[in-house]
């Protein structure tokens, strides 16, 4: 694996799993920690809330008792700070849900539930792009100023 | 427009493949003679016989007109020399009528002239009258210069012998014959002007024609031949001029071309070979994300396409995802940044690029590693070249070491992870997992209908545990789950479709399928206790912090009694955690020394005291190499005395049940001690060995064959009876069942206690 894999060692990225099962997140928390990302795991959609602060990413169970992924992200997004650029991922195996995220208010799903070797690589991709978004604000300010 | 394109087709030879390079190759001869966008088209031919035509045209009229000048101007001076001569003889036969003044005579010599069919006038005039003598008129007599368009006038003066003027005559002449003689042959000039005009200009175009515009066209049929890419071009020129210099050119440019490509394919034929040698699939894609110039046989095999120019790049590496996919959104955004890019940012880009994908093949995914290398021209990248590496089968390999052996043992691997991971998730998931599936059994047991309430929280309690599962690879289980998953989903489907608030649940099979589950999870309890090296502890263990044992050791040793005790059992640590390390490394010690050796541990479960614990770790390795170099003989020499090639080393506990081991014991199935004097004394006084043995020097003199790296020099021994002996242990030796050595390790109170007895 190349070293672009790996976060940026001086800004790990952030990410918050909320799953009804502990089994679940801490295999997650296990996984994505052992690739250098700070890891915060929950079962209660109010303690979301509280971890989304400076998160770059949130991954969330579908199936939750009281709640589902879509009320859960509604609540998240309405809770989210302006400046809060936190992409919002549905973790599922049904690849009819998985089709349906727009509608459920999701950025984007993650398929294969449980399987860590289909995981991580999503999970990298969105580091990708949220470290592409920065570059691209970053060629955006240096050409600005270049111009200037 | 056919044959233009022709060029870069794919029926081409490979040269306009290469690259990309052949579909934006210049043609030969520029596009305005190409049909498609015709200007007006002017032959060479056309424009020669035009030029010709009027050239000769020209200069036939003005032949024409000069010659025509001339030959009436030749007519008129013939006709007016002899209008003279005439005019000459006619004064001169007047001299002797008018010297003598008769008339009539002027009159005769009038009627002469009559012979003269031209003559339109004469008139005789005496000297000093003005009224003529006579006249011979034909016409009126037409008062005009001396030669008119059609007359000639001539006059004369006629003297007479002594030379004084007597009279004069006056002559005209008609031009009409000289006219009409003039007209005949203008017109016969004129036919002859322009035959010689016709002549002249069938002569240049046929000239022309067969002489330059034949061969030029020749020649651009040749060009067009080349444009083509065909091979063998000749040019259907024979001449021996400026043109058929042209035409050889055409044809040696031709060969050169021909000579040139076969050079650059058989370069290309070299690269491709290269290229299809490499374990690489390779591909170019542009801008727009399409697949562009040639690929690699790899690549075709890699990504299952016979053709893959025009391909999206993004469906090739990411297909059948959906617009949800991580991955796939952001390969598309990096595919638009890329070529946005200056030089600069592209390193900080090329981090960003997917380094790998999995692609879903038939049976298994396969991996891919991804390198992508910018293609730059003119400060952007123009193209990017993808290379991937088909690693599945280093994968598989990797994959299949872990899986090597049946299925139990690949869960036990799993399990044993598990356990080296920290067990106590799993025994807490098996706690949870069974609660659940009471739960789920409690709430359709012996049911047919269930509420909607009660099924959506049987079928929460499925979904989690199916998910758990999966995650601690117990494959059987989570596919059992899924299928009820399934089921259940069904039922769901159906149960809303009716207006009830209630799920009809049918037969029992939901219930069987809960109570298999059931099954399966003892099954894997079971597997987890046997991976454990501490066997069905591990479902009882905790994890507790050191320092706080500390703490209730030292505050319950200060009370004594059954605090203390509690307090010792829950700082000691079980004999298999202890031993679990050796096992692999006992293997490795005999294997160094050319012997076959394995550790079993009898008794794993039992608790050592923390004490002993913290010193045994040493004293396991200093008996378990000896027992190696010294106990367990060489596998020949083993199948000599008919022991099997591998020997046993054993290493167990006794305790009495509930308490604290008092013995722990290593024991071989090797040559036992009766070779070493030392050993044998001590193994027959049944006393335990003391550091002063040790220290004697005896102990190593009684070994002196087996001096290897793995026994040591005897100090070790002795510093393990002095580690033993600071804790009240010692260590005895004996004789194993098997007829190797035992030594045992226990506490000196009971031995002595023993001794005594």
């Amino acid at each position: 694996m190349s070293s672009s894999l790996t976060p940026e060692p001086n800004d790990p990225g952030r990410v918050v799993v909320v799953d009804d099962s502990w089994t679940i997140l801490e295999q997650i928390r296990l996984c994505l920690a052992e690739r250098g990302y700070d890891v915060r795991t929950t079962t209660s959609p109010d303690v979301a809330v509280r971890l989304l602060r400076g998160a770059d990413l949130t991954i969330i169970d579908f199936h939750m008792p009281g709640i589902n992924g879509t009320e859960l992200v509604q609540m998240l997004r309405s809770a989210q700070t302006v400046e809060s650029t936190c992409l919002f991922y549905l973790y599922t195996s049904d690849r009819d849900e998985a089709a349906r995220y727009l509608t459920h208010g999701f950025d984007g799903a993650f398929l294969k539930k449980g399987d860590e070797a289909a995981l991580v690589p999503q999970v990298e991709a969105v580091f990708r792009t949220v470290r592409m978004r920065r570059l691209t604000q970053k060629i955006r300010k240096n050409r600005v100023d270049s111009a200037l | 427009m056919k044959e233009d394109r022709g060029a870069t087709s794919s029926s081409s030879p490979p040269a306009a493949g290469a690259g990309g390079s052949g579909s934006t190759a210049l043609p030969l001869l520029p596009r305005s003679i190409n049909p498609g966008q015709r200007q007006r088209f002017f032959s060479i031919g056309a424009k020669l016989g035009v030029a010709v035509v009027m050239v000769v045209t020209l200069a036939s009229v003005l032949a024409f007109l000069f010659s025509a000048a001339r030959e009436r101007d030749a007519l008129v001076l013939a006709k007016q020399q002899s209008s003279d001569m005439v005019a000459d003889l006619f004064a001169e036969s007047l001299r002797a009528p008018l010297d003598f003044g008769d008339a009539d005579a002027v009159q005769v010599e009038l009627q002469h002239l009559k012979q003269n069919h031209d003559l339109l006038f004469a008139g005789v005039w005496h000297a000093g009258d003005p009224k003529p003598m006579g006249t011979l008129n034909r016409e009126q007599e037409r008062h005009r210069g001396q030669v008119m368009a059609d007359l000639i006038e001539v006059s004369r003066q006629v003297k007479g012998g002594d030379g004084q003027v007597i009279g004069h005559a006056k002559l005209q002449f008609s031009l009409q014959r000289e006219n009409e003689a003039y007209t005949a042959s203008r017109l016969r000039l004129l036919l002859l002007c322009l035959a010689v005009a016709i002549g002249t200009v069938g002569v240049l175009l046929t000239v022309t024609r067969t002489q330059v515009v034949g061969p030029v066209d020749s020649l651009i049929a040749a060009v067009r031949q080349l444009e083509r890419g065909e091979r063998e071009v000749k040019v259907a020129v024979t001449h021996h001029d400026e043109i058929g210099r042209l035409a050889r050119g055409v044809e040696a440019m031709g060969s050169a071309i021909r000579d040139r490509e076969d050079r650059l394919a058989e370069a290309l034929g070299s690269l491709r070979e290269l290229f299809d040698h490499m374990r690489q699939a390779i591909v170019v894609f542009d801008s727009t994300g399409s697949v562009v110039g040639a690929q690699s046989n790899e690549a075709r095999k890699v990504f299952g396409l016979e053709v893959l120019e025009g391909a999206q790049i993004r469906d090739l590496i990411y297909p059948g995802r959906g617009g949800w996919d991580a991955e796939l959104k952001a390969f598309d955004d990096w595919l638009s940044l890329v070529f946005d890019a200056r030089a600069e940012d592209f390193g900080e880009l090329l981090a960003l690029a997917p380094p790998e994908v999995r692609l879903p093949g038939p049976g298994h995914d396969r991996v891919l590693s991804l390198e992508f290398r910018p293609i730059e021209g003119r400060g952007v990248i123009q193209r990017v070249m993808l290379l991937a590496t088909d690693e599945t089968e280093k994968r598989q390999l990797a994959e299949s070491m872990l899986a090597q052996g049946q299925s139990h043992a690949r869960q036990m691997a799993a399990m044993q992870r598990l356990v080296a991971g920290g067990g106590q998730q799993f025994v807490q998931f098996l706690r949870g997992a069974r609660e659940r599936l009471m739960q789920a059994l409690a709430l359709c047991h012996g049911r047919t209908l269930v509420s909607l309430g009660d099924f959506t929280e049987c079928f929460g309690h499925v979904h989690t545990l199916r998910g758990e599962a999966r995650v601690y690879g117990l494959e059987e289980l989570a596919v059992d789950l899924e299928t009820l998953e399934a089921r259940l989903s069904e039922l769901r489907a159906q149960a809303l479709a009716r207006p009830t608030d209630e799920v009809k649940l049918g037969s029992l099979d939901i219930e069987k399928s809960l109570e298999r589950a059931q099954q399966l999870l003892d099954e894997a309890e079971r597997l987890f206790v046997a991976a454990s090296p501490i066997g069905r502890a591990v479902l009882e263990q905790v994890t507790v912090h050191r320092r706080d044992l500390d703490e209730l050791c030292r505050l319950s040793a200060a009370q004594g009694g059954q605090l203390a005790s509690l307090a010792e059992r829950l700082s000691a640590r079980s004999l298999g955690e202890l031993v679990a390390p050796f096992a692999d490394r006992t293997a490795r010690w005999a294997e160094s020394v050319n012997k076959r050796a394995r550790l079993e541990v009898e008794g794993r479960e039992a608790l050592v005291p923390e004490r002993l614990a913290r010193v045994l770790s040493g004293t396991l390795t200093h008996l378990l190499r000896n027992a190696v170099a010294h106990g367990i003989e060489a596998p020949d020499e083993r199948e000599r005395h008919g022991k099997p090639a591998v020997g046993v080393v054993t290493v167990g506990a006794a305790a009495p049940p509930g308490e604290l081991a008092t013995l722990i014991y290593v024991e071989d199935d090797g040559v036992g001690v009766e070779g070493n004097p030392l050993l044998e004394r001590a193994r027959q006084r049944e006393a335990p060995l003391s550091p002063e043995d040790a220290d004697s020097g005896s102990f190593r003199q009684a070994q002196p064959t087996s001096e290897t790296e793995l026994s040591g020099r005897g100090m070790g021994l002795s510093a393990v009876l002095r580690d033993l002996a600071a804790f009240d242990f010692v260590l005895r030796v004996g004789k194993s069942a098997s007829g190797g050595a035992r030594f045992e390790i226990a506490r000196k109170a009971a031995v002595s206690a023993r001794i005594s007895a």
